[in-house]
């Protein structure tokens, strides 16, 4: 029984977890081909007062991307104890905003080298920690089918204590890089004709 | 007749309930605010209905974060809940849940939406106060009390009945004890305003 939580069920879980991510980025770029597919003189021009990264110091966009991408991290988690549904829910979510970046910087005539550079610094790290915690996350839903057997040896299986410290660890590395080393790609592409 | 009975009993029976409910409101609210063709609306739309599949989901997770921590409580003091008194117990409690959902339909079918206009939705305030001063949505933010509280005594009573009643109440204290320090610890994480997401 708790093989079948083991080894064999983590890579799975991670598997199933890079899929819906994946799905999510497809689903995302459809969206934005969609929206940039609608009549523009139909929409009316909207005034954002939302603080970009360009405003924040490095240190100031650090505990910011800490901190939002935590909040994923924990969600993705409560997928152990809601059958993976919130797991499910919130790749998909975020696999879709990835795939809405990427395609609205085509949209916008922005070369894929560039694309590459300002995502895949701190994006693969980040993404793979995430696909880590959503594997934990999808774990629920074995977990539901075996509720009535539900013990200590299964709980410990989980290894619920190693995901947390790895992920702290990889999202703190993520955000580092994302707030010094990303945001100053992106600052260079900025200052480009 | 057995079937019905066994129908009735059954755990999903409230879940379904609520469910089926949640997708009227949705229908309801979401459709009657962001009315239509304006591309806009239809993304309004999209967005709202993604909200509303991401509570879903976080519900199901809180209300099993409740049941785990009750259990926990309940095992720390000497007990034996099994598996299916803890399902049992959170789903007969969610019936508070369900008919809370329902009354927001009814409210909503007799009091409907005004729809934004297409400035209205460039306008931050806008949204705010029409959800303020539409009826259901109004009163659904003070019935969301009443279904709380309805919750916890329903699973006070279902646990008393098979532990003793200071230990169902520690349980129960327990497990809101619980759902408080997620809540708590997403909202510090998330910070002000700030919808979960990456990059």
């Amino acid at each position: 029984m708790v093989s079948a939580l083991g080894r064999d069920g983590w890579l799975g879980c991670f598997g199933g977890a890079m899929f819906l991510l994946l799905v999510g980025v497809v689903a995302g770029t459809a969206v934005a081909d969609w929206i940039n597919a609608m009549p523009a003189e139909t929409m009316p021009s909207f005034k954002s007062d939302r603080r970009i990264g360009s405003d924040r110091s490095g240190w100031e966009l650090f505990a910011f991307i800490l901190r939002r991408n935590l909040t994923v991290y924990v969600m993705l988690l409560l997928g152990v104890v809601s059958a993976g549904l919130v797991t499910v829910v919130v790749l998909v979510g975020n696999g879709m905003a990835v795939g809405q970046l990427i395609g609205f910087a085509r949209v916008a005539g922005m070369p894929s080298v560039d694309v590459a550079n300002l995502l895949l610094p701190h994006g693969v790290l980040e993404l793979g920690t995430l696909c880590i915690a959503g594997a934990f996350g999808l774990r629920g839903i074995p977990l539901a089918f075996r509720i009535s057997v539900l013990n200590r040896q299964l709980l410990k299986s989980l290894r619920l204590g190693t995901v947390l410290v790895f992920g702290l660890g990889a999202l703190t590395a993520a955000a580092g890089i994302e707030a010094f080393v990303t945001a100053e790609i992106a600052e260079s592409l900025r200052g480009m004709p | 007749m057995n079937r019905l009975a066994r129908l009735a009993k059954a755990w999903f029976l409230p879940v379904a309930v609520w469910l089926a409910g949640l997708v009227a409101f949705a229908v309801l609210g979401i459709d009657g605010l962001f009315a239509g063709p304006n591309p806009v609306f239809v993304i309004a739309r999209v967005t709202a209905y993604a909200t509303a599949v991401m509570v879903v989901a976080v519900t199901a997770a809180f209300v099993a974060m409740f049941g785990l921590a009750a259990a926990a409580m309940l095992v720390w003091l000497g007990g034996s809940p099994t598996p299916g008194l803890i399902v049992t117990t959170m789903s007969r409690s969610f019936w508070w849940v369900a008919v809370y959902v329902w009354l927001g339909v009814v409210l909503l079918i007799v009091d409907p939406p005004v729809a934004l206009t297409v400035f209205e939705l460039s306008d931050r305030n806008a949204l705010e106060n029409r959800v303020r001063n539409t009826t259901a949505f109004a009163w659904m933010g003070r019935l969301r009390y009443l279904a709380l509280i309805g919750f916890l005594v329903t699973s006070l009573w279902l646990l008393a009945r098979h532990a003793r009643p200071v230990n169902a109440l520690l349980a129960v204290a327990f497990g809101v004890a619980a759902m408080a320090a997620l809540l708590t610890a997403l909202g510090l994480l998330a910070g002000p305003s700030e919808a979960p997401g990456v990059l």
